[in-house]
């Protein structure tokens, strides 16, 4: 009873509808997903229904779509479509292994490095990618990290060949605003040292903004014309151009409560877009949050109180606290290797007050939302892209299988490294002896 | 006004919020009744409605309908699930130091000595339902010192009072990057490779043994006794059996490695720990009997981790190997039990064999699984209550029972549970903390 | 008849010069004219609790010949009228550094080929060197501590993990004709541990110190035991190797000098306990700033402690905590270690009750500091003070804070005399006034522990010291930084002159240099005692260190930049009002 038992087990759960190729392969074409539970995120649940892909995009959705005659029909009786999931902060496809700096492109020289662009380093063929995404994780912001403002984060979709393929659209300047956090718990810094390094981090920004000013403002006079001489050259302060002009955002790294306070003085004096990031202790200034309308990308979510003294549930209940009072909140891990945990990291936000229903929103439409790419991902609508993974349960539960996987209307095999070396050493050939 | 700001002020404070000082001592043991939950034994199935009686710190009476004793604390389970206490066998918190890293082999150095009851991870850990941790030595050496396996009792400021009376001594060893970054590459040090590490061992282990020849010896001869060599007589003790090996390592070539060395010198009980590769020597573990405490699904911070896979604890389960998931870091270790629900997702273990990954198994591999690590009669009486099943993403931990004793209530535990307040600490001291660099290499790389 | 020759051949062979011809400079001090004092008509403190409202005490050649209200005053004797006086034992420090310069680590110490078996000064395993080699009774600390009242101090070398030896000096300075070593007082009383890692070398760690400790002191009995075997039979045994680590730690293992063990925390403090224990050696725990929740361990075990003179700062409270008085009511501990508030901050509304309750709780965490001696005394635990980590300028406010919190008077006068005498077996020379014991003395114009008393007189050995009336507090506040002050570097290509100006508060100096063409802002400006050193970013970039002494209106002492130092003079300005 017990092995035949086990091995139906293993063999429903471990070989979920994965391609044979030993490569993956995606294909693309027209697919039908029918007797589907559907949860479009923004206009609710279809409890059976069929969700229709052509040409990348979702055709129609709905409990009386029709399946087209062309179409490849895969019935998900019992399965539910999801939007795929958006992480709003990872490093992946800009780090492959930890503690190779060979294999690590987010750090670059400089305090002020705006204009490096993320999306050149995307690794395409990262092995990381595959494992993320047959988790459901779809689409990712890959951000550079390091200095001052240390580059150009993009969004991308974990699937492509090159990057211009993988591209999302959303490019957003990083400023890792001065900290008066401590850093882990071996900082000795005293008070003063800390308020003496973030006292020169800001003037440092400061000086650097005033500078992006007046270069935007040569910057237009030029444009205008009628000036004899070309404005210098300043790669800098031509990165930070879309953001000096209220045309991009600013991801705004900020995780002490003092220091999102001086921040929100900051995004406010310096009247700058700006999409606050981290926000460890933003629940302590929720409201100042929310009254400056700033939208948040919170996390990781599963991750250490920062202070002794917090309760110990504080980071689980910080994304549910800050919706609460009002802020647009969408969630990150800020992982490289582990974006996949990014369903994980929003159940716990949904267990710990922010509730389900939040907590997928988080991971689909408020990012596409804060990201303004609404009209493209982050829900199941007709004319969205075909971004959707379809699941056997709650795609935040641990046991849940991933069955299906769609990117821009490709199917993707569920396959990855990960997944390879469980079917090659589940049952080692040869085993103890050859 | 002022009435605003009082009535702002009762809602903050529920009248039973309690503070560790309502926490009894280290050798209390709870006499409690906790009623009618699903009780998942991990070793004897589930079962429905069910009450477990602790008496005196120990289990006494699992049933239905159990009559509470006079002066037993009866706690109303309805609803929730109650599991074994989950055990930890690879943790670095509730310790002042990690690595004595002067030295390639410290076997002479204890955990025990640098034992921190003070530190806020233990309080968070319970609050995940964890009452056992097994507090390893770093692995920045390839011979590390001895470990403690200890018990959460929160509220003891005697770090002695942590300590798991009975548990075999352990010992940490390291294979691989670690002890050939720390000594070879950093200092120009023996060991630089995995070839260094092997014979590095032997030769110690032959030392010792020469060492404890040269004592019986002596001793037969009513000769004075050799010089007194605390690293030889460490490891003497490794090889006569009476200290548990625990050996951190990654790949499957140092796994066969140390095997290997450890078949030579007749040593017969191992865990490796991490073992990120250990599902590539799955059947080789199983032949020499050896454990695997690994992660759910840390992977690629560094090479030898580049080529692992999540699905390996169930790899390893499937072909006989008793596994375990461990922690090795503060947040990891209050979400073991979501850390073990991720053994579902890769490779579809059955409940109880996941939850065995925290529980029985872990306390298998410490040597302590008469004592903990499932829901039995006479075992002791380390609960976890969880409100929805531990293995669900909602579930939430609401009490922790050590020893039957309640050192974690959600409902009443006020939110700051420190021990001690620093007087001089900054107000606010906020700290970030990222999990960039392993645990196990504290204190190597600054010293 | 026989008896009095023999006192007179004693008395000329201590009165004879032990070095007969010394050169008398400029700076050489006048002979005393005698070294008999009386103090009369003094309120005298014999020790605590025992007081004589109006009596004379004889001080005769560094002891004290008599006390009470009848004393005759001999006709030799130098009187002090201090009717409106009072006279204690003088104080006692159980346990510091007095007469040493802590030496500076080298910034970029040499890396060890092989950390794991390093030299003993990089292990700090020195249980070999005796601190009476290094005393320098010229030291600025014999001043600052002696301003206070201490007449004698238990010093121990610095260092590492076993610095050590530690022997009793009295705070004088030795006479026209003895010897500098003459101040000490007793031999090696002492092992001196403590939780100190070894640099860039083994043992790193506190677990590495203890495996250490372990295994030198059950070498050490081993080692004693083939001695005794060769002793016994030296023609069929082999001789011990001889191996000074050992043989230093030969009088503790056994039980005659105890393992004085300096500890920052409780933490250290059971550790420390545990490793005494199971080595079987009687140990005496320093520093332990928090006692509670060790009390039954050191009752247990007879312990005695030595309670730091050094207190954390005191927490003020917002005018806006008084708002919420749910959370300043303690709730303690029974074991009154704890001080937490059972709050809750459910979400940004409960932020200003939070802030209060974190100020009422470090300020009650600081309040526990204060409470530490009276809890020791309470609980009946033999201590005496130590000045391990405290500064002078502290120490008084901190006993005054200590007896608000709860510590008798007599309790604090005791653990600065009589306890600490007993502790170092010197009960019968120091803490107490009474004939026979050495003369040291504090004289004060009022109550010791009250905040405007003052120290008038200190005696040691019977050396006389007037305090100024206005400068008795501390040392340290007598010697002012504060000022502009012309310097002269001396650089091997001539004489580079800077100009340096000190401001700000004694506990918080600052200042900057300024050079021909360079000026710098000073990174922490410290004066602890007579010494002034600062640090200032050179015009190469690298760091410049000076240190000195001032005396008046000058400086003498040296700047020290990337391993290499120049001498460097300086004089005060007359400042301008």
């Amino acid at each position: 009873m017990r092995p035949a038992y086990l091995l139906a087990w293993v063999l429903l759960a471990a070989f979920p509808a994965r391609a044979q190729d030993p490569y993956i392969r995606t294909t693309t074409g027209v697919f039908a997903l029918t007797n589907a539970r559907i949860e479009t995120v923004t206009n609710g649940t279809i409890e059976r229904g069929t969700v229709v892909l052509r040409n990348g995009r979702i055709e129609s959705v709905g409990a009386d779509a029709s399946v087209p005659a062309d179409a490849e029909v895969i019935d998900c009786t019992g399965l539910t479509v999801y939007p795929g999931m958006i992480d709003g902060g990872t490093g992946l496809g800009l780090q492959e292994i930890g503690s190779l700096p060979e294999t690590i492109d987010r750090d670059e020289v400089g305090e002020v490095s705006p204009q490096m662009q993320a999306l050149t380093a995307v690794n395409p063929h990262s092995v990381l990618i595959p494992v993320t995404r047959v988790a459901g994780v779809t689409t990712v912001l890959t951000t550079p990290t390091g200095g001052l403002l240390p580059g150009t984060a993009a969004l991308v979709h974990l699937h492509g060949y090159t990057p211009e393929q993988m591209d999302g659209g959303f490019r957003g300047v990083v400023l890792s605003f001065p900290s008066s956090a401590r850093r882990g718990g071996f900082d000795r810094r005293t008070d003063e040292e800390v308020e003496k390094e973030f006292e020169e981090a800001m003037e440092r920004l400061d000086e650097t903004w005033d500078q992006a000013v007046l270069f935007a403002r040569i910057d237009s006079a030029a444009v205008a014309g009628g000036h004899p001489r070309e404005p210098v050259y300043q790669p800098e302060m031509t990165a930070l151009l879309p953001a000096i002009r209220r045309q991009a955002p600013v991801l705004v790294e900020v995780n002490a409560a003092q220091d999102i306070e001086k921040a929100l003085e900051w995004i406010e004096r310096r009247n700058v877009r700006a999409i606050l990031t981290g926000a460890a202790e933003g629940w302590r200034v929720a409201d100042k949050i929310a009254a400056a309308g700033v939208p948040v990308i919170v996390g990781p979510i599963q991750r250490l109180p920062t202070r002794a003294s917090d309760r110990y549930d504080v980071m689980y209940r910080n994304p549910g606290l800050l919706r609460e009072a009002g802020v647009p909140v969408a969630l990150r891990t800020s992982e490289v290797e582990n974006v996949r945990n990014l369903p994980f990291h929003a159940g716990f936000a949904a267990a710990w007050g922010m509730g389900r229903e939040a907590a997928l929103e988080a991971v689909t439409i408020v990012p596409a939302r804060i990201f303004g790419v609404d009209r493209e991902v982050g829900s199941i609508e007709a004319g969205k892209r075909g971004t959707l993974f379809v699941a056997d349960g709650d795609p935040f539960e641990p046991r849940t299988q991933v069955r299906h996987l769609f990117i821009d209307g490709y199917r993707i095999p569920i396959q990855s490294r990960q997944i390879a070396l469980y079917e090659e050493f589940l049952h080692r050939s040869p085993g103890l002896t050859k | 006004m002022r009435v605003v700001l009082l009535l702002g002020l009762l809602s903050a404070i529920p009248v039973a919020a309690q503070t560790a000082a309502d926490l009894p001592p280290a050798d209390a043991r709870g006499t409690v009744l906790v009623r009618g939950g699903t009780v998942l034994t991990v070793t004897r199935g589930t079962l429905e409605n069910t009450d477990v009686l602790v008496r005196n710190g120990r289990i006494a009476e699992i049933g239905r309908g159990l009559d509470a004793p006079r002066g037993a604390e009866v706690i109303d389970a309805t609803g929730l699930y109650v599991m074994p206490g989950i055990i930890d066998a690879h943790s670095h918190i509730a310790l002042d130091d990690v690595n004595e890293a002067a030295t390639p082999i410290s076997a002479e150095v204890q955990m025990q000595d640098v034992l921190d009851p003070l530190d806020v991870s233990i309080y968070r850990s319970l609050a995940g339902g964890v009452t056992t941790i097994h507090a390893l030595h770093g692995s920045a050496n390839a011979i590390g010192g001895e470990s403690e396996t200890i018990k959460l009792r929160w509220g003891t400021l005697d770090p002695d009072g942590l300590v798991f009376e009975g548990a075999p001594r352990t010992i940490k060893f390291a294979l691989g990057e670690n002890p050939t970054r720390v000594h070879g590459r950093g200092r120009g040090t023996r060991p630089a490779t995995r070839m260094g590490v092997e014979q590095l061992i032997r030769e110690a282990f032959t030392e010792a043994q020469r060492y404890r020849a040269a004592q019986r010896q002596a001793e037969r001869d009513g000769a004075p006794p050799p010089p007194y060599n605390r690293r030889h007589e460490t490891l003497a003790d490794v090889l006569e059996g009476r200290v548990l090996v625990h050996s951190h390592s990654y790949r499957a070539d140092e796994i066969l490695m140390l095997m290997r060395v450890l078949r030579d010198f007749g040593v017969e009980r191992v865990t490796f720990q991490h073992a990120n590769e250990a599902f590539k020597v799955a059947p080789e573990l199983a032949a020499f009997g050896a454990g695997a405490s690994v992660f759910a699904d840390w992977w690629s911070y560094k090479m030898e981790v580049y080529y692992s896979t999540a699905y390996n604890a169930a790899i390893l389960t499937r072909n006989g190997v008793r596994a375990s998931i461990n922690s090795d870091d503060a947040q990891l270790q209050r979400q073991l039990h979501h850390e073990a629900a991720k053994a579902q997702r890769y490779g579809g273990l059955s409940d109880d064999e996941a939850l065995a990954l925290i529980t029985i198994n872990p306390a298998w591999q410490l040597g302590i699984d008469d004592r903990v690590g499932s829901i039995e009669e006479g075992k002791d009486g380390d609960l976890a209550l969880f409100r929805g099943h531990p293995l669900s993403i909602y579930a939430i931990c609401e009490k922790t029972l050590v020893d039957g004793v309640v050192r974690f209530d959600r409902e009443r535990d006020g939110d700051d549970m420190r021990l001690v307040v620093d007087p001089a600490a900054p107000i606010p001291d906020v700290r970030l903390y990222d999990h960039d660099e392993e645990a196990c290499l504290r204190g190597a790389l600054t010293f | 008849m026989p008896r009095r020759l023999l006192a007179l051949a004693a008395l000329l062979l201590v009165a004879a010069p032990l070095r007969a011809q010394i050169a008398v400079t400029a700076d050489t001090p006048l002979r005393p004219v005698t070294r008999t004092y009386a103090l009369t008509n003094a309120r005298v403190v014999q020790s605590p609790g025992r007081v004589l409202d109006r009596a004379t005490v004889l001080i005769r050649d560094g002891r004290i010949e008599a006390v009470g209200p009848r004393v005759r005053v001999p006709y030799d004797a130098e009187v002090i009228e201090a009717d409106s006086l009072t006279v204690y034992a003088g104080f006692v420090d159980a346990l510091g550094h007095a007469g040493l310069t802590e030496p500076e680590r080298p910034e970029n110490e040499e890396r060890l080929p092989d950390p794991s078996n390093p030299p003993r000064e990089r292990s700090g395993v020195q249980p070999e060197r005796d601190v009476r080699a290094m005393v320098d009774p010229k030291h600025a600390s014999f001043e600052q501590w002696r301003a206070l009242g201490f007449t004698a101090a238990h010093t121990v070398p610095y260092g590492l993990m076993l610095p050590g030896q530690g022997a009793v000096v009295l705070l004088r300075e030795p006479r026209r004709e003895e010897r500098p070593e003459a101040v000490i007082l007793t031999g090696p009383i002492s092992l001196f541990a403590q939780f100190e890692p070894g640099r860039g070398a083994y043992p790193s760690t506190a677990e590495g110190i203890l495996a250490v400790l372990r295994e030198r002191f059950i070498e050490a009995g081993r080692r004693r035991e083939l001695g005794r075997r060769h002793a016994r039979d030296p023609e069929r045994t082999s001789r011990p190797l001889y191996d000074p680590v050992l043989e230093a730690l030969a009088p503790t293992l056994d039980g005659e000098r105890p393992l004085f063990f300096y500890v920052e925390n409780t933490n250290e403090a059971f550790r420390a306990l545990r490793v005494a224990r199971e080595l079987e050696v009687p140990v005496v725990l320093a520093g332990v700033p928090e006692a509670t929740p060790l009390l039954p361990r050191l009752r247990e075990a007879e312990v005695p402690v030595l309670a730091p003179l050094a207190l954390p700062d005191t927490v003020k409270l917002d005018t806006s905590d008084a708002e919420h008085p749910a959370l300043m009511t303690p709730t303690t501990r029974p074991n009154g270690m704890l001080w937490v508030v059972p709050r809750r901050t459910a979400s940004y509304r409960d932020l200003p009750a939070e802030r209060a309750a974190m100020r009422a709780q470090q300020r009650s965490a600081v309040g526990i500091r204060a409470a530490n001696a009276a809890t020791l005394a309470e609980a009946e635990v033999p201590f005496a003070f130590t000045t391990l980590g405290a500064k002078p300028g502290d120490v008084r406010k901190n006993l005054q804070r200590m007896i608000a919190a709860g510590l008798a008077p007599d309790d604090a006068l005791a653990a600065l005399t009589t306890a600490p005498a007993r502790l170092l077996g010197l009960d019968r020379q120091l803490g107490t006034v009474e004939p026979g014991r050495l003369a040291n003395l504090v004289v004060t114009d009022g109550d010791y522990f009250d905040e405007d008393t003052k120290v008038r007189y200190v005696f040691v050995e019977g050396v006389r010291y007037e305090m100024d009336a206005d400068t008795t507090a501390v040392a340290d506040s007598a010697v002012v930084a504060v000022g502009t002050w012309t310097m002269e570097v001396a650089i091997p290509s001539g004489t580079e002159t800077v100009t340096v100006t000190i401001e700000g508060e004694a506990d918080a100096l600052n200042g900057r240099i300024e050079m021909t063409d360079y000026t710098a802002l000073l990174e922490t400006v410290t004066l602890q005692g007579r010494t002034l050193s600062f640090r200032y970013p050179g015009p190469e970039g690298r760091p410049v260190t000076v240190t000195g002494t001032i005396t008046g209106d000058r400086f003498e002492g040296s700047a020290e930049e990337g391993g290499t130092s120049f001498p460097v003079t300086g004089t005060r300005r007359p400042s301008s009002d």
